[in-house]
């Protein structure tokens, strides 16, 4: 069944290859419900301690926000006593928090840089630590009508950029792009979510190389939103998380380092060969003496779980390898000597 | 007994203490600061006003709604309108105009609620979910095909109204959290259909409570309130909240009319059972008489569903009456009742003129063109029995408008928001009275003291 599973991905990730004709939708890509149970059932299970009590706090941002509201739903029903205080709002407001000793999480869809690792050094003598609880990648979505056969990094950036480093030039309809008219006579619709979430910088950085983005973006609020207006508008593209993958758009795929155009999959961005993978990552605050908020400790065991894993995999995000949790695990480590921070 | 002088005497005394109290001495060093922390205080409060002027106050925040309402009404009905014009298919301009009902009839439901913080949360729910429903999940084109994109379109740009409404509101943080909320229902709760309906009540959890909370307690871009300031605006908002909706009472029984005749004739039955009908007054000419027979029976039921609508609605126009203390409110409520009124009565003749169009009151006097079968009597009756049910279920629809919680809702308010206000008027007047009184007694006092000492030396004189 494994080899059935994975040569379904392998045969889904070729077919932009075959680009024009009779594209699956986005919503496709999504595991369904045997493969999520298929692809979780080697990973270790949650082992509950018989009572806990205390209260966990999160502040973060975007897609992880989402998944850790999902695990909290789930791990209140288990542990009653256990008060689950998660908020949205962003890395930078939950960076602050963490800092101030107000939230144990922070959720967050790319790695800590180096001056924000500073900022908790100087502030503590000591690194965060931080973990991948999921898998996820930065999906480019286009109408489901739209025969785009792929994307290379320039062209992306030229799109979206208002000068392209990466010397795509500065397309304005979509004929430019190799779409036959009547859509390749239509002017690009581009959509983004605004500064706030963390993908706008993302993308900013790893796609239009710091660039600043055209006057003529439309900035969308929250990532349902971006995916529903390429959705709206025949002639829109924009970008968001995997998870949010529709019927009426569909991935792009986008030339990897190797040259193939590859769609963001399980098995593409489990491989790491998607040029847009970005895991999904819990930061917290464990002294080097191990002590912690023990609650909070036994809600991370809980998230990379072969049941917490399902509940985001049915929910369709991607879940972990057993690799990545095993090493998670490690990451975790022991349960907290002490309590508290 | 005070003479006129004393009485001028007192009042100048009197005068006299309040005018030296004000100009007894200059001001102190500690009031001068006092005075100058006062205009410190004016300042920074002119500053924070026109630095916060992207704040929302309550009154704008209706009119917001009010205003979304009124473009989600225009919007949807001309899509809805669009698809419907010139199309073949009965069973697409049944769902395109169930789609535009069910759409705007949830709409009027939550903008003539009463809670604006509910409100605007309930009016971002509905039309996200609906287009969730419509784009996202790709209903629209799976329904309509090729007419979909208007309705996409319309949709979608409803959507974004909301949320930039509610980005008005909400904070960032606040923004994510209805979105998170909204997404986990629908992945809950895929197989419902009616979505429009759907409110931020049903998100059950502390996660939705708490952002209602917050955005009450002023924790979002939404000027805080006091009580005392929410009590002294109900009246006008909801007076407004009235003229919203009885300016908008007729359309929607239009739109709710028009939507049951499309019931009717969108079902195959319908148009199978005309054919029977037709086909069977050619068949047997006994059971032609049995068709008239329900046919009188089904137009005794409108007639009888007819005066139990007037009377139902000469009710409501005599609770509408009775508010005549809200003065121009009562008569242009009452002349919007007239219009529901003429329209709903349009409506059935409308319903009326179907029956006839489709020759269920005219009897066939053709002869029988084979001899008549009891299966096709019986799916006849069935089928007919289908038609008079639905058109019942117009008429009862209409009644249910004129009938509905929400519009007795709206007149009780108004009584009691009426009451409220004569007894206000009435508690004024007692207290005017016990100040007067009080006022009275003191006069009296000073005027007797002032007297006695004027008359004191007289007094003392050998």
């Amino acid at each position: 069944m494994k080899i059935f599973t994975t040569l379904c991905f392998v045969l889904l990730a070729a077919i932009p290859a075959r680009a024009g004709t009779n594209l699956p939708p986005a919503r496709s890509f999504l595991l369904d419900d045997e493969t999520s149970f298929e692809l979780t059932a080697p990973l270790k299970q949650y082992e509950k301690p018989s009572r806990l009590a205390g209260k966990v706090s999160s502040m973060g941002g975007g897609t992880a926000a989402i998944l850790v509201n999902r695990w909290a739903a789930e791990f209140d029903d288990i542990f009653p006593d256990v008060v689950m205080d998660c908020h949205g709002g962003g890395v930078v407001n939950g960076l602050a928090a963490l800092l101030e000793g107000k939230v144990d999480l922070l959720p967050m869809v790319r790695e800590l840089e180096p001056d924000e690792v500073a900022r908790f050094k100087a502030k503590f003598g000591y690194e965060p630590t931080q973990i991948v609880v999921a898998q996820d990648a930065e999906a480019v979505y286009v109408n489901k009508c739209n025969p785009l056969p792929g994307f290379t990094l320039a062209q992306l950036d030229a799109i979206y950029s208002q000068k392209s480093k990466r010397g795509g030039g500065r397309p304005e309809f979509w004929r430019e792009l190799g779409v036959p008219a009547p859509l390749g006579d239509q002017r690009i619709n581009r959509f983004c979510l605004v500064r706030a979430h963390s993908n706008y910088a993302y993308f900013q950085e790893h796609v239009m190389q710091g660039e600043e983005y055209r006057f003529d973006v439309h900035f969308e609020v929250v990532p349902s939103s971006v995916v529903q207006a390429v959705g709206a508008d025949d002639a829109g593209v924009g970008f968001a998380s995997v998870m949010f993958a529709t019927d009426r758009t569909r991935f792009v795929p986008l030339q990897a380092a190797d040259g193939h155009y590859l769609v963001p999959s399980y098995e593409n961005i489990v491989n790491r060969k998607y040029p847009l993978v970005r895991p999904i990552r819990i930061v917290f605050h464990r002294k080097p003496d191990g002590s912690m908020n023990l609650a909070a400790w036994e809600f991370l065991r809980f998230t990379v779980s072969r049941y917490g894993q399902r509940i985001i995999a049915l929910g369709g995000s991607f879940p972990l390898t057993l690799e990545e949790q095993t090493q998670a695990l490690q990451t975790i480590g022991e349960p907290p000597r002490k309590t508290g921070q | 007994m005070l003479s006129r002088a004393c009485r001028l005497a007192s009042a100048l005394t009197i005068l006299g203490v309040l005018l030296s109290g004000c100009a007894s001495s200059g001001p102190s060093e500690k009031e001068q600061r006092a005075a100058q922390a006062r205009v410190e205080a004016a300042r920074t409060f002119k500053k924070q006003v026109n630095s916060g002027s992207e704040r929302v106050s309550i009154e704008e925040l209706d009119q917001l709604t009010y205003g979304y309402a009124d473009r989600y009404f225009m919007v949807i009905s001309s899509a809805a309108d669009a698809i419907k014009r010139g199309n073949p298919d009965p069973v697409q301009r049944r769902i395109a105009h169930q789609a535009k009902l069910n759409g705007i009839l949830a709409m009027d439901d939550i903008v003539s609620s009463d809670d604006p913080y509910a409100r605007t949360l309930d009016l971002v729910v509905s039309v996200t979910l609906q287009s969730i429903l419509l784009i996202d999940e790709n209903r629209a084109e799976q329904v309509f095909g090729d007419r979909a994109p208007v309705l996409i379109a319309a949709i979608r740009t409803m959507r974004v109204e909301a949320w930039q409404l509610a980005a008005r509101v909400l904070t960032q943080e606040q923004l994510e959290s209805l979105d998170y909320i909204i997404i986990e229902w629908r992945r809950t709760h895929r197989g419902i259909d009616q979505v429009a309906y759907v409110k931020f009540d049903n998100f059950a959890g502390a996660r939705a409570a708490g952002l209602l909370a917050d955005l009450k307690a002023g924790d979002g871009f939404l000027a805080p309130l006091s009580e005392a300031a929410i009590v002294m605006k109900d009246w006008k908002r909801l007076t407004e909240r009235a003229f919203w909706y009885s300016k908008r009472a007729p359309n929607i029984a239009a739109i709710q009319a028009e939507g049951a005749v499309n019931e009717i004739l969108a079902e195959p039955e319908v148009n199978s059972a005309l054919q029977s009908v037709d086909r069977f007054s050619k068949t047997a000419q006994a059971a032609s008489a049995t068709i008239d027979a329900q046919r009188k029976a089904f137009f005794a039921e409108l007639d009888a569903r007819q005066t139990l609508l007037t009377n139902t609605l000469d009710d409501v126009r005599h609770i509408v009456d009775e508010a005549n203390a809200l003065g121009g409110t009562a008569s242009l409520l009452t002349t919007n009742v007239q219009q529901t009124l003429v329209t709903l009565e349009d409506t059935l003749k409308v319903a009326d003129s179907v029956g006839h169009h489709f020759g269920l009151d005219q009897p066939s006097t053709k002869p029988p063109a084979r001899p008549f079968d009891i299966q096709e009597y019986t799916a006849a009756m069935v089928q007919l029995n289908s038609v008079v049910t639905n058109l019942y279920q117009l008429s009862l629809g209409a009644d249910q408008l004129t009938r509905s919680e929400g519009w007795n809702k709206m007149l009780k308010d108004m009584t009691d928001a009426t009451d409220r206000r004569v007894d206000r008027a009435f508690s004024r007047l007692c207290l005017a009275l016990v100040f007067a009184f009080i006022l009275a007694i003191i006069y009296r006092v000073i005027s007797l003291r002032l007297a006695r000492r004027m008359g004191r030396p007289t007094d003392t004189k050998p």
